[in-house]
């Protein structure tokens, strides 16, 4: 039976004040909706030239030596005025911005320029935004010619400190680099190659980003997909968020209706015309979460990142449906599944895992079938009410965590979860007396039915993040001593049967 | 202007374009679009179209930097070939090229694995999902 507490009572009015102020979709009472600055142009007029460093030397992608290239690209930056960068107060920083591949006429040679919504709009914002061209290697199908994206990327910030007419104006220990489907592989591959400035590389983000070379590095990394991309329709963006280790943030977003190229100025692909978001819908999407994302990186902006966090949901122009993934390594790990052997039994702390009415309960790898996050989680199904019940030994002190956070997912096409139907969980906390605090999901955000709007491709499964404030548990109970917690539990009491993952049962900032 | 029978066409017509092949080191013995069989020399799968294969007899093997070894290298001459992340993709009898090098929308330059017969099925498949065949000669 669901718990009743002062948030439930206020569900009801805090519910229509979130539809009164804004179209988007709402989450929970805990996670307010509200209008977000960066959605909308900065402060700065911005202007644009193009540039051009002649011809560079790349590694070849089929062996042997090097092959010269044209680097080239468009420049974006606040603007004086005069079509020249406004001497600024403090330096701007440096966006490095690496597109897709869709090589064929008219736009090879071109596609630097096919993201002007986004350069732009970040320059409004106080970046300088470098945009090279990526089509000079872009006739290699296979191999992807994806590090040859890196030495490009790479050799771009280099250029941009060689030039009088910028250098002065930019914040050399803040750089970020983006990039979209090849080029969204590419800014990994050009911290993979440790230029000599990768410690002012404050993260890196990716549209739809491709696996080719299945990097796993460390690095602060954001990551967008649609759920009907019809380019990358095999889950790639998703296993690369999964690979990468977090170096500090790490996030993702699954869009429902968002496509591949969409997230360009102009591009249509043949097998992207189902898209449910329109192409300004992807825009506005792809401007605020990368304005957002730079900002948070680069001037430790904190309502920022509280948006990346998804602790506040950004009003958006309509209803979408937007499901986080979200990790800090700040945290506690009670729980991630990784530890070898495999033990369902035993948790990340060392204490005993209690699991009740769990069927079929196993450590699995997400990988196969409709999973893609390439991570250790626990799989199972209840038929029955059941429960996840970790101990965490002796007491722990979660002071100065902000939130229990847990990963959940359902699996896909399975007679426990009815086709498009929510889920439901209960996460209590409960310390060294035995007192306890309850919330429901629904406080934080549905647990909604697998995208299945992608007939260009798999449905997939995929983690989605729900922060649970521990202030909400002690307004709930102002008896749980959060200095003393012995029990984290995840109950599956509410509907009738299920299929799920659980991951990453932590307590973070 | 051929006139007559019009198998004697057809074979003429076969006999010739394999006589000019064979000059430029490889001939189409037929080209499978969508559609089936046909002795004309391409044949148009949407807006993908291959006109004509030939050996590189300057390149040789060779290995690729992440260890995959390549044979022949291939020219596939047409209309239509793009990329985006990913494709053209070119197969040989089903098997998949070592690399594949988008030089234009009129030409594609393969590194074709080892181990293929003197004879095979080239395909190209556009990212779109549109495919073009021929049979070639490749040794």
């Amino acid at each position: 039976m669901r718990q009743r507490s002062l948030l439930h009572a206020l569900a009801g009015p805090l519910a229509l004040l979130v539809l009164l102020s804004s179209a988007a979709v709402a989450q929970g009472p805990l996670v307010p909706t509200l209008p977000w600055l960066l959605r909308e142009a900065g402060p700065y007029t911005a202007a644009s030239k193009d540039w051009t460093n002649g011809n560079v030397l790349v590694t070849n992608p089929t062996g042997g030596g090097n092959i010269s290239v044209q680097h080239f690209g468009v420049v974006w930056f606040p603007d004086d005025g005069t079509g020249n960068p406004l001497p600024p107060i403090t330096p701007y920083p440096l966006v490095v911005f690496a597109h897709g591949r869709f090589h064929s006429p008219p736009y090879i040679g071109n596609n630097h320029k096919e993201a002007t919504y986004l350069l732009k709009h970040l320059a409004t914002w106080g970046f300088v935004v470098a945009s090279v061209n990526l089509d000079v290697v872009g006739q290699y199908s296979s191999p992807a010619a994806i590090p040859q994206r890196g030495e490009l990327v790479n050799k771009t910030v280099e250029y941009f400190a060689s030039q009088p007419a910028y250098a002065p104006f930019i914040d050399w220990s803040s750089i970020v680099y983006i990039g979209h489907s090849r080029g969204g592989e590419g800014v990994f591959a050009a911290v993979q190659q440790n230029p000599a400035w990768k410690s002012s590389i404050r993260g890196i983000g990716a549209i739809a980003p491709t696996n080719f070379q299945n990097y796993a590095i460390p690095v602060n990394a954001f990551v967008l997909y649609g759920s009907q991309d019809g380019d990358v329709n095999n889950g790639w963006p998703i296993e690369l968020y999964g690979q990468t280790q977090n170096a500090g943030w790490k996030a993702f977003r699954y869009i429902e209706g968002a496509n591949h190229f969409w997230f360009t100025d102009t591009i249509n692909f043949g097998l992207e015309t189902n898209a449910q978001l329109t192409r300004p819908q992807h825009h506005e999407i792809s401007r605020t979460y990368w304005a957002t994302w730079c900002a948070a990186l680069c001037y430790g902006d904190r309502p920022s990142y509280v948006r990346i966090a998804g602790d506040k949901e950004i009003a958006w122009s309509g209803n979408f449906k937007i499901h986080r993934i979200f990790a800090s390594t700040r945290q506690i790990t009670v729980d991630n599944f990784e530890q070898l052997p495999k033990n369902v039994f035993r948790n990340s702390l060392g204490g005993p895992n209690t699991l009740t009415g769990l069927v079929n309960p196993a450590e699995t790898f997400l990988s196969g079938g409709s999973f893609y996050n390439k991570t250790n989680a626990l799989t199972a199904s209840w038929a029955t009410p059941a429960k996840y019940d970790a101990d965490l030994l002796g007491g722990l002190d979660v002071v100065g965590y902000g939130y229990v956070s847990v990963n959940v997912l359902q699996r896909y096409n399975v007679a426990a979860n009815p086709f498009g139907q929510p889920q439901r969980f209960h996460l209590s906390i409960i310390d060294s007396l035995g007192n306890a605090a309850k919330l429901d999901n629904t406080d934080v955000a549905p647990w909604p039915y697998p995208f299945t709007t992608n007939p260009n491709g798999p449905v997939k499964s995929v983690l989605k993040t729900f922060r649970f404030p521990l202030t909400a548990f002690t307004a709930a109970n102002p008896l749980v001593d959060l200095k003393s917690l012995r029990r984290v539990v995840v109950d599956f009491d509410i509907t009738a049967t299920g299929d799920f993952a659980l991951d990453d049962v932590v307590f973070t900032q | 202007m051929l006139h007559g029978n019009p198998l004697r066409v057809r074979l003429f017509a076969a006999l010739a374009l394999a006589a000019l092949a064979a000059v430029a080191g490889a001939y189409a013995l037929s080209v499978r679009g969508r559609g089936g069989e046909t002795a004309h020399p391409s044949r148009r799968a949407g807006d993908l179209v291959i006109r004509s294969i030939e050996r590189d007899r300057s390149a040789l093997p060779g290995t690729l930097p992440d260890g995959t070894p390549y044979d022949a290298t291939i020219l596939v001459h047409g209309e239509g070939f793009f990329g985006t992340s990913f494709g053209p993709f070119v197969r040989f009898d089903g098997r998949d090229a070592a690399a594949v090098v988008l030089e234009s929308d009129r030409r594609l330059r393969v590194l074709a694995p080892p181990g293929l017969p003197a004879e095979v099925e080239v395909e190209v498949e556009n990212p779109d999902r549109a495919r073009a065949a021929v049979k070639a000669k490749i040794d």
